[in-house]
């Protein structure tokens, strides 16, 4: 793997350790200057163990071209600049409805499970990620920067996402990279929810990440423990997560409880899940959809309007909001075809998730018109990073070829 | 050329856009620095934890968001008869008369304040 994705992947799965340690010590009551050490050693510990590597992969070796350092800059730089300009001074609506909100409870050690007893316009079962990583820096700053630490945060997963995937594909199809690059400067809504200090980006590069760090197992082993830990992020970054975290870990089951890799799998996502389960064990409200489910939900599965308004609405956030992926996607199956090859197993994940995402609105227990237009949108920005890189790896050629260990081959 | 560049144009780019976020809203003020503006005050009066009801402007549903955004880690319900102290906000035509209807229901005014849109009153039954 190349050293700047091991440095992105580092400081991601740092801020991962530190959202979970500083709420493992909000349980346990201790002061901030805990958090604060503890985190300290883990990410020198984890800067000890990610960074350092000897890549076998030859492209590792190239140097970076010139061409491909301005590629990059100028992709940043269109970035960053959009980012200011959609980035609102609190956020989005839910930003300072539910993840800044969480952020406030959860920065008071004393009065955080407060925060339980808001149950009207209110989502306390999310899982606390976001809302722990920016108390942290909250306390820490003694809450003198408070309306610039979630726009840090932001602007970190925002270009944070872009440049994984360009620096993953730069010296194997610089074409490929930058194309992967541009299609997320230009995309006007990936970069104001990127700014909106929700969690939704967050859940983005987490599977991201996982999904990077897979590819790159059988360089050094090390990175099962990092993509099961970012799967655990997923998790606890948002209820979603759970699920995405499911599909990917079904479709790479045989590597993720391989007897050689099986400890470290435990390993990786030991701490976020641990996280997860406590904070579900002391949350006393159930999640809204989850609690809903009932026979009469189940035999929604059988409403026809359903399927077609769910149907609608995707193809009209595709044609809003992403507006080449359509395009991409048919050249991306036309390739499969001519290679005579089923699609990437990445892409699979990609879409299963896509599937199981849409299938939730079968079951709400909300109008279904509602759920749709206020989350759809959203959990596509989700899968957005991942479905980037899993175009990227089939056009970048010699790299599909190489990594892809799993695709089927047709017959 | 060294690989670890991007890592500090990435670096850069967040250094950058964190002075260029800072500069932007310096100085911008929007409707939640309004509502945090408004209710400073209740801060001598509620203290952090407390549970208190909310009377809202009908139709307003956000203000109910960005109070209980001030007021966090405080518990502030929609739910208007819940709790003995109550947060009221209304419409600064309405100002007068929320102010009688409070002292017909012998409801004690602990703190109050106005700016060029709404009046906001914490009231309690109990003597201050």
């Amino acid at each position: 793997m190349e050293l700047s994705n091991r440095y992105i992947l580092f400081v991601l799965a740092s801020l991962g350790a530190i959202s979970c340690i500083y709420f493992l010590c909000l349980l346990a009551a201790l002061p901030i200057a805990v958090p604060a050490v503890i985190s300290a050693a883990t990410c020198y510990f984890l800067y000890r163990w990610m960074v350092p590597d000897n890549s076998p992969d030859i492209y590792v070796k190239k140097r970076t071209s010139w061409l491909a350092l301005s590629a990059f800059t100028i992709g940043l730089a269109m970035i960053a600049q959009n980012a200011i300009n959609a980035a609102e001074k609190h956020g989005g609506w839910d930003a300072w409805a539910i993840w800044n909100l969480h952020s406030h409870f959860v920065q008071s050690p004393v009065h955080w499970k407060v925060m339980f007893r808001n149950v009207e316009n209110d989502h306390p079962d999310y899982p606390l990620f976001l809302p722990a990583l920016n108390a942290f820096w909250g306390r820490l700053t003694i809450d003198k920067f408070s309306l610039m630490i979630p726009f840090i945060m932001s602007i970190i997963v925002t270009v944070a996402a872009p440049a994984l995937v360009f620096v993953e594909f730069m010296k194997r199809n610089l074409l490929i990279a930058s194309l992967a690059l541009f299609l997320f400067a230009y995309n006007a809504f990936y970069i104001s929810c990127g700014t909106s200090q929700y969690a939704d980006p967050w859940l983005g590069i987490f599977f991201l990440a996982a999904m990077v760090c897979m590819d790159h197992v059988k360089e050094n082993k090390k990175y099962i423990a990092f993509s099961a830990a970012f799967l655990g992020c997923c998790i606890w970054t948002k209820n979603e997560g759970a699920i995405l975290a499911a599909i990917f870990i079904l479709f790479y089951a045989n590597r993720f409880f391989a007897r050689k890799y099986i400890k470290l799998t435990v390993a990786g996502i030991a701490l976020p899940l641990a996280c997860f389960i406590l904070f579900k064990s002391i949350v006393p409200n159930s999640n809204d959809l989850v609690s809903g489910l009932n026979g009469h939900t189940f035999n929604q599965i059988f409403e026809k309007e359903r399927y077609m308004i769910i149907y609608e609405n995707f193809f009209r956030n595709l044609k809003e909001h992403y507006p080449y992926f359509k395009g991409i996607f048919i050249t991306y199956m036309l390739l499969c075809f001519l290679r005579r090859k089923w699609p990437d197993k990445q892409m699979a994940v990609v879409i299963t998730c896509l599937i199981a995402y849409n299938a939730i609105y079968l079951l709400t227990k909300y109008s279904v018109e509602w759920h749709v237009i206020t989350s759809q949108d959203r959990l596509m920005v989700q899968l957005m990073p991942a479905m980037v890189y899993a175009f990227a790896l089939n056009f970048a050629g010699d790299g599909g070829q190489q990594r892809n260990q799993f695709s089927f081959k047709v017959m | 050329m060294k690989d670890g560049i991007i890592p500090i144009l990435l670096l850069i780019s967040v250094i950058v856009a964190t002075v260029m976020f800072s500069n932007k809203i310096n100085g911008k003020t929007d409707d939640v620095d309004k509502m945090e503006k408004a209710l400073a005050g209740t801060h001598n009066f509620i203290a952090p934890g407390s549970n208190i009801s909310f009377q809202n402007v009908p139709n307003k549903n956000e203000l109910h968001f960005w109070a209980r955004l001030a007021l966090a880690p405080s518990y502030l319900t929609n739910k208007a008869d819940r709790f003995d102290t109550v947060l009221t906000i209304c419409n600064t035509d309405k100002c007068d008369s929320i102010k009688m209807l409070l002292k017909t229901n012998n409801r004690n005014t602990l703190w109050q304040n106005n700016d060029d849109q709404y009046c906001y009153f914490l009231t309690t039954s109990h003597l201050p």
